[in-house]
């Protein structure tokens, strides 16, 4: 699968999760994505807006501004209730996808492992 | 020198956004302010960095569209085609009204010029049951025109 399928695909997910334990502003959600997964989604902050903006239009999260610094103010976005249902629900989506695939590539699996038998 | 690399980064992303309206005004406020922000951080900054850290301008848009969904896709494709219809009546219809504006103020008189020229005309007016009025035009190359008007 290639990284942007990965990344279109699975987005809202990776972006509520991140969002799961606290608030966070757009540069923090960028690099928490990075580190997590040992540098395997790594996202610009300017792709996270326009699916910070549908998920705030859907009700998934808030917004507000917050002070940090001289002249400086960061957009912290919030879970919110309907985001967390919404989490699960394409948590759950994603092992019965995993799943799913992981039947449908078990032929190679077994192959592989039989190659290494013999 | 740094300063039109961030703001060249920034006018290349608007000019690919296929609209801007509410939505891509918060957008574009987002990414000028992330801009700024890196700027800030790292003042020796050029655009090659710009790139690395946010991505190519046609890819933001690319994916900008991609989030947004093929409605969004659709209503911009049904935009510009509707703009296309509206542009290609619009120019045949200034065409059509200027031509038919120059075949008035130029094109008659021209034509009655390079015809023939009058040199006399007179009027006869007939009063029978009805009012009749006959017009005759004589010509420069001996022939004549007759034009009756009347009402019962």
């Amino acid at each position: 699968m290639r990284k942007d399928n990965l990344k279109t695909g699975f987005m809202d997910m990776f972006i509520l999760e991140t969002l799961y334990d606290t608030d966070r502003y757009g540069y923090e959600i960028a690099y928490v994505l990075k580190e997590k997964s040992a540098g395997y989604i790594s996202v610009a902050v300017s792709a996270l807006y326009p699916y910070l903006y549908k998920m705030e239009d859907n009700g998934w999260i808030t917004s507000y501004r917050q002070k940090s610094g001289f002249k400086m103010e960061r957009v912290y976005y919030h879970l919110e209730e309907k985001g967390m249902l919404e989490l699960e629900a394409q948590r759950a989506e994603y092992f019965r996808k995993v799943k799913a695939i992981n039947n449908l590539l078990s032929r190679n699996v077994v192959s592989e492992s039989d190659e290494k038998i013999s | 020198m740094k300063r039109n690399c961030t703001n060249e980064y920034y006018q290349e992303v608007r000019k690919l956004l296929p609209e801007i309206n509410f939505k891509e005004g918060r957008f574009l406020r987002d990414i000028k302010k992330a801009l700024t922000d890196y700027e800030k951080a790292h003042p020796a900054c050029t655009y090659e960095d710009l790139v690395k850290e946010f991505e190519s301008p046609d890819d933001i848009v690319y994916n900008y569209i991609l989030v947004e969904g093929k409605d969004y896709l659709f209503k911009m494709l049904d935009k510009k085609r509707y703009n296309k219809h509206v542009g290609v009546y619009a120019i045949t219809t200034i065409l059509i009204l200027g031509i038919s504006i120059m075949g008035i103020y130029f094109g008659i008189p021209m034509c009655a010029e390079n015809n023939y020229s009058v040199i006399k005309e007179t009027s006869i007016t007939t009063e029978t049951s009805f009012r009749k009025t006959t017009c005759i035009t004589y010509l420069e190359n001996g022939d004549y025109i007759q034009t009756a008007k009347g009402r019962n």
